[in-house]
């Protein structure tokens, strides 16, 4: 009876896979198609199920045509989820207030509360600058916190790379094929460098003209950043855009005088140390603030009389901290990208 | 009124350079000429624009930004020139059938001076 | 006599349409360019022109403290031509030289085999003196 099952089995599987009984295979061979002519003939024709079975077929017919299917499918459910997005964001647009409404919902108190009384509780002459350094720190430092991550992540997958061309090996001479019976440490562990990646700095050039510019235009460079940077309480900049102008001076002088030059002062440890010790620093002054606003504590940073440079509360050493991560993220994705170290 | 016949005069001219420019960018038929051009247009048509600012706004902080815009403009234009011909020289193959060049090694000195004569000119 | 402010509004307003159309132009030549420096030269005019058209929407808005933007895309713009030539040039040197100019540099994969195997059999290439 087990054997009538494994038979009964055997055909089942057959069947699907498609090795099932062929005519060929069969004892009785089939019956030759009859002697009609021509016309007659046709209506003796096999159909075309018992010629072979439909797992066959349909797994011949999986191989043929799924792909082209299967693109021509992707193609047009992709188109139509295109427009039905684009109809759901059209459609929400025209139903949104007019452009300049007085009855908006953007136009409540609080705008009110910034414009009239922002001057006089930030200190800053920027209105701007005082908003996103005093009103709501919390978001540019939400920002600074974001650059800072991506450079992070980005220098630990580039930094693989170089890793990997290091090679640890260790030589135990005690048990040393020699013979000769020693005495001092028992193993040695170095750490060698077999492989060798040429950097592209390598193959670079000297250009006295532009050597000739960036001797001029460096410092006049970092200069205009700096300045962006102090008065951003007081004019357009901040730390955003100062901090932007800074890495373009460290950038030309990496393409005219050579990377070796820059990373001999700007390398990947004075990099981390510097980001990390400006977020650090944004989060104690800020904390502070939060800490006195939530207790009812007075905080004791003066605002200082408006259009002044040391005036705004605490908007200078933010804006300088957030500069600092700026312009180092920036130079170091620049690095990273075309040498592959910073 | 003197000063804006002045600037009006002065913004015309940089019109005018900038217009022929453009229209110049089109006209060129190799590239090395095309970065002649742009150096021209970079240059003088920006000095006559700002200079036409500066004389309508008088002695201010803002003449003395434009006039350090301009001073820039002038240091920066002929380096970026030259950047972009030398790399135009690297990688263009067909360099052959626009200009005569010559060969120097790394000492600089002259191995061959590749300047066709008229009958190669007229016989490619 | 016409009023002064009328004609030096009609003046500034006018070349700043003219400006706008130049670019509209020199983008043209950035699409159409055959080669990728004509891409740059474009961008570059593009940028000086934006910038003359930036300083005369500051004086007919009346802001003094646009021009700052001026200083900052001027610089921002030279650095980008800078950087992308450089990096052409560079990966050409890297690459074994160029078609037209002879300079005698190994390529990176044939500076590496031979770092290579000078580390692999260090004591070979110190003994074998012929």
């Amino acid at each position: 009876m087990f054997e009538e099952f494994k038979n009964l089995w055997r055909r089942f599987y057959n069947w699907t896979v498609g090795n099932g009984p062929r005519p060929e295979n069969e004892v009785i061979p089939p019956e030759p198609p009859p002697d009609l002519p021509f016309t007659r003939r046709l209506e003796l024709k096999r159909s075309r199920f018992q010629e072979r079975p439909l797992a066959s077929r349909y797994n011949e017919w999986l191989e043929r045509k799924s792909l082209h299917v299967f693109s021509m499918l992707y193609l047009g459910m992709s188109i139509l989820t295109c427009l039905l997005f684009m109809a759901l964001l059209l459609s929400t647009v025209a139903e949104l207030p007019s452009f300049g409404d007085a009855n908006n919902p953007v136009n409540n108190e609080v705008i009110k509360r910034y414009i009239e009384r922002g001057g006089q509780e930030t200190g800053a002459q920027n209105i701007v600058a005082g908003m996103i350094l005093d009103y709501r720190a919390f978001d540019t430092f939400g920002e600074s916190a974001v650059l800072f991550t991506a450079a992070i992540s980005v220098l630990m997958l580039l930094g693989a790379v170089r890793r990997a061309d290091t090679e640890e090996i260790s030589i135990d001479l005690n048990n040393a094929s020699d013979g000769i019976l020693r005495r001092g440490p028992p193993s040695l562990n170095l750490k060698i460098t077999t492989g060798f990646t040429p950097r592209i700095h390598m193959f670079r050039k000297n250009d006295a003209i532009l050597r000739g510019v960036a001797v001029l235009s460096i410092p006049a460079i970092i200069l205009l950043g700096l300045t962006v940077i102090i008065n951003g309480h007081l004019s357009p900049g901040g730390g955003f855009s100062g901090g932007a102008i800074l890495s373009v001076a460290l950038m030309l002088c990496a393409n005219a005088y050579g990377f070796e030059q820059v990373h001999a002062f700007f390398d990947e440890h004075v990099f981390i140390r510097f980001s990390s010790l400006a977020l650090m620093i944004y989060a104690v002054l800020k904390g502070w603030s939060f800490f006195s606003g939530a207790n009812h504590i007075e905080s004791g940073i003066p605002t200082g009389t408006i259009g002044e440079i040391l005036s705004g509360g605490l908007i200078l050493p933010l804006n300088i901290c957030v500069g600092l991560i700026v312009a180092g993220t920036l130079y170091g994705f620049y690095a990273l990208f075309s040498e592959g170290e910073i | 009124m003197l000063r804006i016949i002045i600037a009006a005069l002065l913004m015309l001219a940089g019109l005018f350079v900038l217009g022929v420019a453009t229209i110049g960018i089109f006209r060129f038929s190799t590239m090395l000429n095309r970065i002649h051009i742009a150096a021209k247009c970079d240059t003088l048509g920006a000095l006559l624009v700002l200079s036409s600012l500066i004389v309508l706004s008088g002695m201010t902080i803002f003449s003395l930004k434009l006039l350090l815009v301009i001073i820039f403009l002038w240091l920066s234009n002929p380096v970026s020139s030259h950047l972009v011909a030398r790399a135009e020289v690297k990688t263009n193959p067909d360099l052959n059938k626009i200009c005569d060049f010559m060969r120097f090694d790394e000492q600089g000195n002259l191995i061959k001076l590749n300047i066709k004569t008229d009958d190669e000119v007229s016989a490619s | 006599m016409p009023d002064i402010n009328n004609l030096k509004n009609y003046l500034l307003i006018g070349s700043a349409v003219f400006l706008s159309i130049t670019i509209f132009a020199c983008l043209l030549r950035a699409i159409l360019g055959p080669r990728f420096t004509d891409r740059i030269i474009a961008a570059n005019i593009i940028g000086t022109k934006t910038i003359a058209l930036i300083s005369i929407m500051s004086l007919i808005v009346g802001e003094d403290y646009l021009v700052d933007i001026c200083l900052i895309y001027a610089i921002i713009s030279f650095l980008s031509v800078v950087v992308l030539a450089r990096s052409v040039i560079e990966q050409k040197h890297k690459s074994g030289g160029s078609n037209n100019i002879n300079n005698n540099s190994h390529s990176a994969d044939d500076l590496r085999s031979m770092i290579q195997q000078i580390w692999r059999e260090p004591f070979n290439y110190i003994f074998e003196e012929q």
